[in-house]
């Protein structure tokens, strides 16, 4: 029974990211250059990751590598952001997993023992997580490799510390999940108190991640110092350290039982609430209905509303399709307030050719952001057996469309705008700059959001068991966000030879000319195969 | 009011509804009965253009729902078996946006939703969120959404599940009425006892192919649309 429930719930995880249409339909076979383009998107994005990691923790490794008894302190690191990052990486997903999946109500009605149900879920939550820790892991060991020599058992000895970490990791966000799920029951609207708990570990980890630079070269400077606090404070840390860098058996026994009592204390508390936090009914007292005149609007408009009722309906939808917005904005106070700009500039103002490249640069960031503005990439699939209700009325293919596209489109423009007005008050620009950097960023931005929306059209999934999987882990998101880095890429590489013969304004408005070609052939594109695609949606 | 003709759908090499062809006249109900996976649900979703047909077309007051799908769908209203709707939007909400999606005009909507909220009593619920209502109430927020634009025809899929039985009694009145003022209704249902009494001609279908069709006294003859149903099915 527990092998099936594993196999469902990987097979639905595995479904939502590479599966494409669903329902009765036969499915067309994909041309094999979608495979080899997705594929290399993949390898550039992996690529990428790993060389920035790489470089980023090169000196470390190289640092503490060879420093006697501090050896293990680079181990203890990677452990540490291998736990951070599955760790904001599933936190809500967690609590959404376990308690708001579809077929919650159908596994309790069956002679399934709670356990079982609880287990499979949190399994293939495990296995997410270990693919994250992967992507950070990975290149950590082999940086640690490249500087000291490979060995296998350091391998083998870090693979398994890895996988404790992570089961570490889950057990944190299983009792933070457990904790909002318990609050949300108590609370009318948990949406606003999942978006503000959500908001305050984006904080934190922005604040880290602008801050990895400094944190670095704290590290170099006092060490040691950071290492006795660790081991005093974080043992499982100090023990995965240990473990890995002086090949001790005693030290991964330790880590399991760290990692292994937290995760059982949280199964067993989630067990002994799972049935009344996943059947639970919100207390609050109802609303009653008092009659007002009703409005009415035009049919792309209620489309429109409609869609952005939804998006801000549920928290992790908000979290993650406006990332980048959020990210944006952030960045731009942090240039605009921290003083930060002069260091900015006296980096490239050593050459004045570089320095004159500094528009493009703002441009790049703000484009690669705003593409990471990604609702469109989940609106279609996010209808679910609803878009059998909505395509039995007279809605049109064009309304359909542009009211998710206009969503993903206000998502970006909003954060855009405002960084663009932080960004001036930080660089001071001149009019003529800031105009094209500010014109040629909204039409990348209408660019990304067709492409987000087209992703989800060509990859719609109407069956799911919860809108997380949707919005995190479907391949539509995923392709979206790869075609991001690459439209980024090529839109702003060329600039740096192109602006040897023209100035950045004009090659802006250049781009600004392309953008806007390109989302002309995305309408027509859409009122020829959007269409087509539209009248053959169905659940 | 609705005609199917040779309607086939293949879903890969199986066919789902195998060359169906059928008539329902203004002022007719129209029962679909057959059994689970007969193809009742693949032919619903085909009249109102949710799904497409390999062959055959189907129509609606004369249109081709396969040359003006949205033309037709103006005239319809269909209720699907399960009443999935939109969670994150209160029911006030939910049946304005049907209205301007219908383009339901400002005083007509206001008095059609008083009109249908008191009747199926949801008025003290509609400023909640769809998220919070029982599957009855949702399928009674269904149904009030299906007539505040007036169809010509109503396509329900299992419509009296999950209805409470003042509901079900007044769903059948508006059914009568919609036929009285020259609509017509089609629907599907298990409820052999409901089908005889309330529709004046039914279709039974059974492995996509049309077994019979009629009158429903000139189908069930002396005997009950139930003895019917399981002589056919048994063939």
């Amino acid at each position: 029974m527990l092998k099936t429930l594993l196999k469902i719930n990987l097979q639905n995880l595995f479904l939502t990211m590479f599966s494409g249409k669903s329902g009765k339909e036969k499915k067309k076979k994909k041309s094999p250059l979608i495979y080899v383009l997705i594929a290399l998107l993949a390898v550039y994005v992996i690529a990428t990751l790993v060389a920035s990691v790489s470089l980023m923790f090169s000196s470390v490794a190289n640092a503490f590598g060879n420093t006697d008894g501090m050896e293990w302190f680079y181990f203890a690191l990677a452990g540490i952001l291998v736990f951070l990052l599955t760790f904001v990486g599933s936190v809500f997903t967690t609590q959404n997993l376990i308690f708001k999946a579809k077929d919650n109500e159908l596994l309790l009605s069956m002679p399934v023992p709670m356990h079982y149900i609880l287990f499979s879920r949190l399994s293939s939550l495990i296995i997410l997580d270990l693919a994250y820790a992967l992507l950070l892991g990975g290149p950590l060991i082999g940086v640690y490799f490249y500087h000291h020599g490979f060995s296998a058992s350091m391998l083998a000895l870090y693979a398994v510390c890895v996988i404790l970490t992570v089961i570490l990791s889950t057990a944190v966000t299983t009792f933070i999940g457990w904790l909002v799920a318990l609050i949300s029951t108590k609370f009318k609207r948990s949406n606003i108190l999942q978006t503000v708990m959500s908001l305050a570990f984006f904080g934190v980890y922005m604040v880290v991640v602008m801050n990895m630079q400094t944190y670095i070269e704290m590290l170099l400077t006092r060490g040691e110092e950071i290492a006795r606090a660790i081991q005093k404070a974080l043992p499982a840390f100090y023990y995965f350290g240990i473990a890995c860098a002086y090949n001790k058996l005693w030290a991964v026994a330790l880590l399991a039982v760290i990692s292994f009592i937290p995760f059982a204390l949280a199964c067993i508390l989630v067990s002994k609430s799972f049935i009344r936090i996943a059947t639970a009914k919100k207390s609050a007292n109802k609303k009653k209905y008092v009659a007002k005149e009703l409005s009415a609007k035009s049919a792309k408009s209620a489309l429109f509303r409609k869609e952005l009722s939804g998006f801000f309906s549920i928290p992790m939808y908000i979290l993650n399709s406006a990332f980048g917005g959020l990210m944006l904005v952030m960045l731009s106070a942090y240039i605009a307030f921290s003083g930060s700009t002069n260091a900015i500039f006296t980096m490239l103002g050593t050459d004045e050719e570089i320095a004159s490249l500094m528009p493009i640069v703002i441009s790049a960031v703000i484009g690669f952001c705003s593409s990471m503005c990604n609702t469109g990439a989940s609106a279609i699939s996010l209808e679910g057996s609803r878009i059998n209700l909505l395509r039995s009325m007279p809605v049109n293919s064009d309304d359909f469309y542009f009211a998710k596209y206009a969503v993903n489109f206000v998502v970006g423009f909003v954060p855009l705008t405002v960084s663009v007005i932080l960004l001036e008050i930080g660089l001071r620009f001149d009019l003529l700059t800031i105009l094209a950097v500010y014109v040629s960023s909204v039409c990348f931005l209408a660019v990304t959001s067709f492409i987000n929306l087209t992703c989800n059209m060509l990859m719609p999934k109407f069956s799911w068991a919860s809108e997380m999987m949707i919005i995190k882990q479907s391949g539509a998101v995923l392709a979206a966000m790869l075609s991001g880095m690459a439209v980024t890429a090529t839109a702003f590489a060329p600039a740096f030879l192109a602006t040897k013969f023209i100035s950045t304004e004009i090659y802006l408005l250049i781009l600004s000319a392309v953008c806007i070609a390109v989302c002309f052939a995305f309408i027509g594109y859409y009122k020829t195969s959007g269409k087509k695609r539209f009248e053959r949606m169905s659940a | 009011m609705l005609r199917i003709n040779n309607l086939t759908k293949r879903y890969g090499d199986k066919a789902a509804v195998d060359n169906l062809t059928l008539e329902i006249g203004a002022g007719e109900i129209y029962g679909f009965i057959g059994h689970n996976g007969a193809g009742k649900t693949t032919t619903i979703k085909s009249c109102c253009g949710i799904i497409g047909f390999d062959e055959g077309d189907i129509f609606i007051d004369g249109i081709s729902i396969k040359d003006t799908p949205l033309e037709c769908k103006k005239k319809i209203a269909y209720i699907p078996d399960n009443p999935d709707l939109y969670d994150f939007l209160s029911g006030i909400k939910y049946l304005n946006f049907v209205a301007d999606i219908y383009s339901v005009g400002k005083k007509e909507r206001n008095e059609l939703i008083k009109k249908y909220a008191d009747m199926f009593e949801l008025t003290d619920s509609l400023a909640e969120n769809i998220s919070t209502y029982s599957h009855g109430m949702k399928q009674k927020l269904a149904i009030i959404a299906a007539l505040i634009h007036k169809p010509k025809l109503m396509i329900l899929d299992e419509p009296f599940v999950g209805l409470d039985p003042k509901a079900s009694h007044l769903l059948k009145e508006i059914m009568a009425e919609i036929c009285r003022n020259g609509g017509a209704i089609f629907f599907s249902t298990h409820v052999l006892e409901v089908a005889e009494k309330l529709c004046s001609r039914v279709a039974i279908i059974k492995d996509g192919k049309l077994v019979v069709s009629g009158r429903t006294a000139d189908v069930i003859g002396n005997a009950s649309l139930e003895d019917v149903f399981l002589e056919l099915e048994a063939d």
